[in-house]
């Protein structure tokens, strides 16, 4: 099953072999799934969102035209609902090129003495659990995905440079905020 | 000394750098301490988001998914029919006005012996047909038949609507 390739299992699936859909289920869900988390700070919402994203792609999948990968298309659609959820749920959507310090913020609500985690990577997943959607969502596919900023800017439909600037922007972030609470000197 | 800006140091860790920028960074970062561990931090972060933790869905996720699916494909199966049905009834009244017009005209004595005069000729039935139409849509009969299928169409608005309420509800259960 492993071996099939993504474009195989679609091709049978059009031919009516429903169940053969629950593969690409499989293969995509909980990678998927940690890039809604991360979006939408909320496993629950997260696995709605996620099963909403299966049964959209499952309805357009005569519409995948094959001019990119499966993943970047699917990744889209994960990525475009997840910001819908956000935005029916009244939450903050921030701009993708927002100013540097409106994500600082995030330094100054942490400071040392309310840190329990004696673990500075242990901190570090809980401090991207803050970051705003879209810086999060880049951290996500970059780091986890092992994306390009490329595929990134496809997914996200914007430039590569704004897709480099998030991803830079987040850990200069998440670096000064490692300063800050002395993690830093773990490394020393 | 001016410090190495973060978007160097980022691009150094991402490979970005071509050979003459990277020369100039390398021997920086020999001569500047201060740079130096700027760049072990950022190093640090990158090397910590690249053991992200990675969530998982609860186990029965995929059968959840499939079965979603079923009663989705299962339900716009019962659309088609509710709608092919709902066609069907209207097909059958419409040929049943043009039987009705046709059997009027058939045994109209004066119109059976124009038939029999020019059988080959259809399209003097058809005229006659026409005619009759006129007959029976008189603005009289037009406002009775537009009530009626006006009231059909609402009648299967809401039917259609009941229907779509009760598999959207089934679905999402």
């Amino acid at each position: 099953m492993k071996n099939i390739s993504d474009l195989e299992i679609i091709e049978s699936v059009k031919k009516g072999n429903r169940a053969d859909y629950s593969i690409l289920v499989d293969r995509y869900k909980n990678k998927a799934f940690s890039l809604i988390v991360r979006m939408v700070k909320n496993q629950m919402d997260a696995e709605e969102v996620l099963q909403d994203c299966f049964v959209k792609a499952y309805n357009s999948l005569e519409s995948f035209k094959q001019q990119s990968k499966f993943s970047t298309w699917f990744y889209r659609i994960v990525y475009n609902t997840a910001l819908t959820r956000l935005s029916t749920k009244k939450r903050k959507v921030e701009n993708d090129m927002s100013s540097i310090d409106e994500l600082y913020f995030l330094e100054s609500n942490y400071n040392s003495e309310t840190i329990e985690q004696k673990d500075s990577s242990k901190f570090m997943q809980s401090m991207i659990e803050k970051l705003p959607p879209s810086y999060s969502a880049v951290i996500n596919m970059f780091y986890l995905d092992s994306m390009s900023c490329e595929e990134i800017s496809e997914i996200m439909q914007t430039s590569v440079s704004n897709v480099k600037v998030m991803l830079h922007r987040s850990r200069n972030l998440l670096r000064d905020i490692l300063i800050k609470n002395n993690y830093a000197e773990e490394i020393l | 000394m001016i410090p190495i800006d973060d978007e160097t140091l980022n691009q150094y860790i991402d490979g970005e750098l071509d050979q003459t920028k990277l020369k100039i960074i390398k021997e920086q970062l020999i001569n500047s301490e201060i740079d130096r561990k700027r760049l072990e931090y950022l190093q640090k972060v990158h090397g910590d988001l690249g053991q992200l933790k990675i969530y998982h869905t609860s186990t029965n996720f995929t059968s959840f998914v499939m079965s979603k699916l079923e009663k989705k494909f299962k339900a716009s199966k019962k659309d088609k029919i509710f709608i092919l049905s709902i066609s069907s009834v209207f097909m059958i009244f419409c040929l049943a006005i043009a039987g009705y017009l046709l059997f009027n005209i058939i045994s109209d004595p004066s119109s059976t012996g124009l038939i029999v005069e020019k059988t080959d000729s259809y399209i003097s039935i058809l005229m006659q047909f026409t005619e009759s139409t006129k007959g029976i849509f008189t603005p009289q009969n037009i406002s009775i038949f537009g009530s009626i299928i006006s009231f059909g169409f609402l009648a299967v608005a809401y039917f259609m609507y009941e229907e779509h309420k009760f598999s959207k509800r089934k679905i999402e259960q």
